[in-house]
């Protein structure tokens, strides 16, 4: 199943969480992560979903939100267009023994160390999905005891932003454009 | 000026023109319905709060206005998400207003509290909980706005108590501007352009109207395409009305239960033009295999829709008024001569066959759709015998129970008319045209000619050239042809729905009444006495089914209390009807749990309730029940006993 990520910009107000994730639940759509917080403007806060599903899904997946009156915009972002990245904090066990070998790896993926006691390492590592995925298969060995991912969040590259501009055009002249490329006579 | 908040409720009510509003109160919502005596917003107090729901929306729909209810919170507010649902699926413009315990109760399971917001998000357009009375006029006026416009749908907004208690100061509320919400209403211009193309080349094009042109307020510029470029109409069942099913170029309702024309034409179309409509499961089971076949042109205000069910190859999203005006720029037909003459030819053909007009839903074998695998087993298509010649002492039929009914509404005018409801006037599907009093001036009209029942002008076609000639004919003049028509009916849901839907003439918008997307029994009723406390001088009718019927039937006490002539006809089978065949068809005749043989006695419980009525049992006592049940503007109700067998398919 393809992975797509979506940037959606939303109202800050108490319950959009809510509604966007009854929206996945009773549409039957399969959210993989889903990040939040607060953008430059305190009223709107940025959403990083990672959806799966083929082409049809996310294109609904995408109106629907449309739909939402707290969601102002909603963007696809493509592999190439864009940055990405996760944070991960991982628990692992770690004697006297293991734990110099367990630095060095942390050492060249430049994660960090942010906590020690007499069996765990904590370990911070943030990158992008594949440096986040490796550090934990070559610390699987040691044996994790938790692991906590926030989620990839992620911007488009370059001088494109999305704003939630009043004035500008409405949000569904995205998905218009979207309609005369895919049109055929 | 200082005012509290169900004040300010009631000012902002008043400020969106609202007139009549339904509900039920209770404690937590009490401060509102004290303010609301010093109002002249007329309450209509309900029996039960989903009546409250199903009434605001039968009110919206039979006016264009939105439709207002109030609940108190708990119980009252959960009992309004089966009408809210409902109006969700259908896109019926409601505002919901429920009470809810004071704020700093809200969580604590407090007697009556229900978190009705968190319940109807995934059934309404946006839903509101107020928790700062300084929010509360432009929350109102936003929850109007959200309701009415783009989409219609329901808006939920839930007022804690303690905010309808505390004042503030008043001050109108500017128009809303919400960042979230911008429906786009112009069609993209290079679209239309696509549209027009397509349509000036094909020789075989369809419409398939659906219930947005009725919310777009678009029956008369869609005829007005029709007639212009001569193509043929189907319509969903939320589309019944946005032309007249006795247009020569109306086909009737496609679908699982519509009838065999209307989806020979879906079949057989090269470029569908799909208006307002959102393509449900039982107006197109096979969508994929339409896109196959044909051109797919899709038109509508929610871009949501488009793609969603049927794959499209030109998309438009807009509003269906501005849309059609633009289409309407088409200077010459495509020559579509062909296919209407097939068109007409094969309807002809189907008529002689049963001796029926073919729009009504007796589709043919190979048109019955039937997802499961064995082949639907319909063994000679239900045949309904000529209709003078119909068996008058055999249960009533209820195909010509409506179609009478349609025939009498006709001729309001003339109830005594010896000459109303000759065979010929109801078989003939341009029926209106030969009704006797209209005979004498008829040399000019032909029956290519159409009458718009909107505006009651007749246009004359000339079929030589590519203009239309309109003019307005003297006969407009000298006969008030816009009484007889003014009836709105509504439906319940199942066999009765189906029947309603297939064997009656409804010539304007909003005259059909019915639960399509949610098929909610008991719908009926309650959207009755919306429709009627919104158009006090049209007739309203309800079809409805013995199962249907005892749904909402504490209703009648809101007909006795507001005095409303409501008039309701029971197809009494004593079955859960449409259950019923599914069970024939899918599970081998295993019926279970469809019998209702201990109904009441629905005289004496219409009597109950002060409501006169009769009980009729064959098909020769039809035409005089009718005739009495509209003599008058009194509620009236006539239980049809009908053979449990009668089927829709």
């Amino acid at each position: 199943m393809a992975k797509h990520i979506l940037s959606v910009l939303v109202e800050n107000h108490a319950g959009v969480l809510s509604r966007v994730s009854g929206l996945f639940s009773r549409r039957g759509f399969n959210i993989e992560s889903l990040a939040v917080g607060i953008t430059e403007n305190p009223e709107i806060s940025r959403m990083t979903i990672v959806v799966e599903g083929d082409e049809y899904t996310v294109e609904q997946v995408s109106k629907q939100l449309n739909k939402l009156i707290n969601v102002i915009r909603v963007k696809k972002l493509e592999n190439f267009d864009s940055v990405k990245r996760e944070l991960a904090l991982i628990k692992v066990n770690a004697t006297a023994a293991t734990r110099s070998e367990i630095v060095q790896i942390v050492e060249i993926f430049r994660a960090n160390i942010i906590d020690v006691s007499k069996d765990t390492l904590t370990i911070e590592v943030s990158g992008d999905e594949d440096k986040v995925g490796a550090l934990e298969n070559m610390i699987k060995p040691f044996g994790i005891k938790e692991i906590v991912r926030t989620g990839i969040i992620a911007l488009e590259r370059g001088t494109k932003h999305i704003k939630a501009d009043n004035n500008k055009d409405n949000k569904e002249n995205d998905m218009e454009d979207d309609f005369n490329d895919k049109d055929v006579l | 000026m200082k005012i509290t908040g169900a004040e300010a409720i009631i000012k902002i009510l008043e400020l969106e023109n609202t007139t009549h509003i339904f509900g039920y109160p209770g404690a937590t919502i009490c401060p509102f319905y004290d303010a609301l005596l010093d109002s002249k917003i007329k309450h209509i107090l309900t029996r039960h709060e989903q009546g409250a729901a199903h009434s605001a929306s039968g009110y919206a729909r039979a006016t264009g206005k939105v439709g207002v209810c109030v609940a108190t919170s708990g119980p009252g507010a959960t009992n309004l998400i089966t009408g809210i649902a409902t109006a969700y699926m259908d896109s019926i413009p409601v505002v919901a207003l429920t009470g809810q315990v004071p704020t700093h109760l809200i969580g604590r399971d407090v007697f009556q509290e229900a978190d009705i917001t968190g319940a109807t998000a995934p059934f309404c357009k946006h839903n509101y909980l107020v928790k700062d009375i300084e929010e509360l006029p432009k929350i109102l006026k936003e929850a109007f706005h959200i309701a009415s416009t783009g989409r219609p749908g329901p808006v939920l907004v839930d007022i804690p108590i303690d905010i309808q208690l505390k004042e503030l100061k008043f001050e109108v509320p500017t128009n809303p501007d919400i960042k979230g919400y911008k429906p786009s209403y112009k069609g993209h211009p290079l679209q239309i352009k696509k549209i027009i193309e397509l349509l000036e080349k094909s020789q075989k094009p369809a419409i398939c109207a659906g219930g947005g042109i009725i919310s777009g307020n678009a029956g008369s510029l869609l005829r007005k395409l029709v007639d212009r470029c001569n193509i043929p109409v189907v319509t969903t069942l939320m589309g019944i009305g946005s032309v007249p099913t006795d247009h020569k170029l109306c086909f009737g309702m496609l679908g699982s239960h519509g009838s065999y024309m209307a989806n020979y034409v879906i079949n057989n179309a090269d470029l569908l033009i799909i208006a307002g409509a959102r393509v449900g499961d039982r107006a197109m089971a096979s969508a994929g295999e339409a896109y196959k076949r044909a051109k797919i042109v899709h038109i509508d205000i929610d871009p949501a829709e488009i793609g969603k069910n049927i794959g499209v190859n030109i998309p438009v999203v807009g509003h269906i008024s501005s849309i059609l005006t633009d289409l309407l720029q088409v200077s010459a037909r495509g020559n579509t001569d062909g296919w209407i003459s097939e068109l007409m030819m094969r309807r002809q053909e189907h008529e002689n066959k049963l001796n029926i007009s073919s729009n009504i839903g007796v589709p043919d074998k190979i048109y019955t759709s039937h997802k499961r695998g064995t082949p639907h087993k319909t063994d000679t298509p239900h045949k309904i015998d000529k209709l003078d010649e119909i068996n008058k002492s055999c249960p009533v039929t209820p195909a010509y129970l409506l179609r009478v009914l349609s025939d009498t509404l006709k001729n309001l005018d003339n109830l005594d008319s010896p000459d109303i409801l000759n065979s010929s006037s109801i078989l003939d599907s341009s029926s209106m045209l030969n009704s006797p009093d209209m005979l004498g001036s008829l040399n000019t009209l032909n029956s290519s000619d159409i009458i718009d029942g909107s505006t009651n002008n007749i246009y004359k076609i000339n079929t030589q050239g590519s203009d239309i000639n309109t003019q307005r004919s003297n006969i407009v003049e000298s006969h008030d042809i816009v009484e007889s028509g003014d009836f709105i009916i509504t439906t319940e849901v199942g066999q009765n729905q189906i029947w309603a839907a297939n064997n009656l003439t409804i010539r304007n918008p909003r005259q059909f009444i019915s639960s399509g997307g949610m098929g909610t029994m008991g719908y009926g009723l309650p959207a009755a006495i919306g429709a009627k406390i919104g158009c006090p001088n049209k007739k309203v009718i309800n079809i409805s089914g013995d199962g249907s019927f005892q749904m909402s039937l504490q209703e009648l006490g809101t007909i006795k209390q507001e005095s409303l002539g409501v008039k309701i006809i029971i197809l009494n089978n004593s079955r859960l009807g449409m259950v019923k065949e599914l069970q024939k068809a899918n599970y081998s005749c295993r019926y279970s749990q469809v019998n209702l043989d201990s109904n009441p006695d629905f005289l004496k419980l219409a009597a109950a309730y002060g409501i006169k009525g009769e009980r009729i049992t064959k098909n020769d006592e039809v035409k005089e029940a009718l005739k009495r049940m509209l003599s008058d503007d009194e509620p009236y109700l006539i239980e049809c006993i009908i053979n449990p067998d009668e089927s829709t398919l």
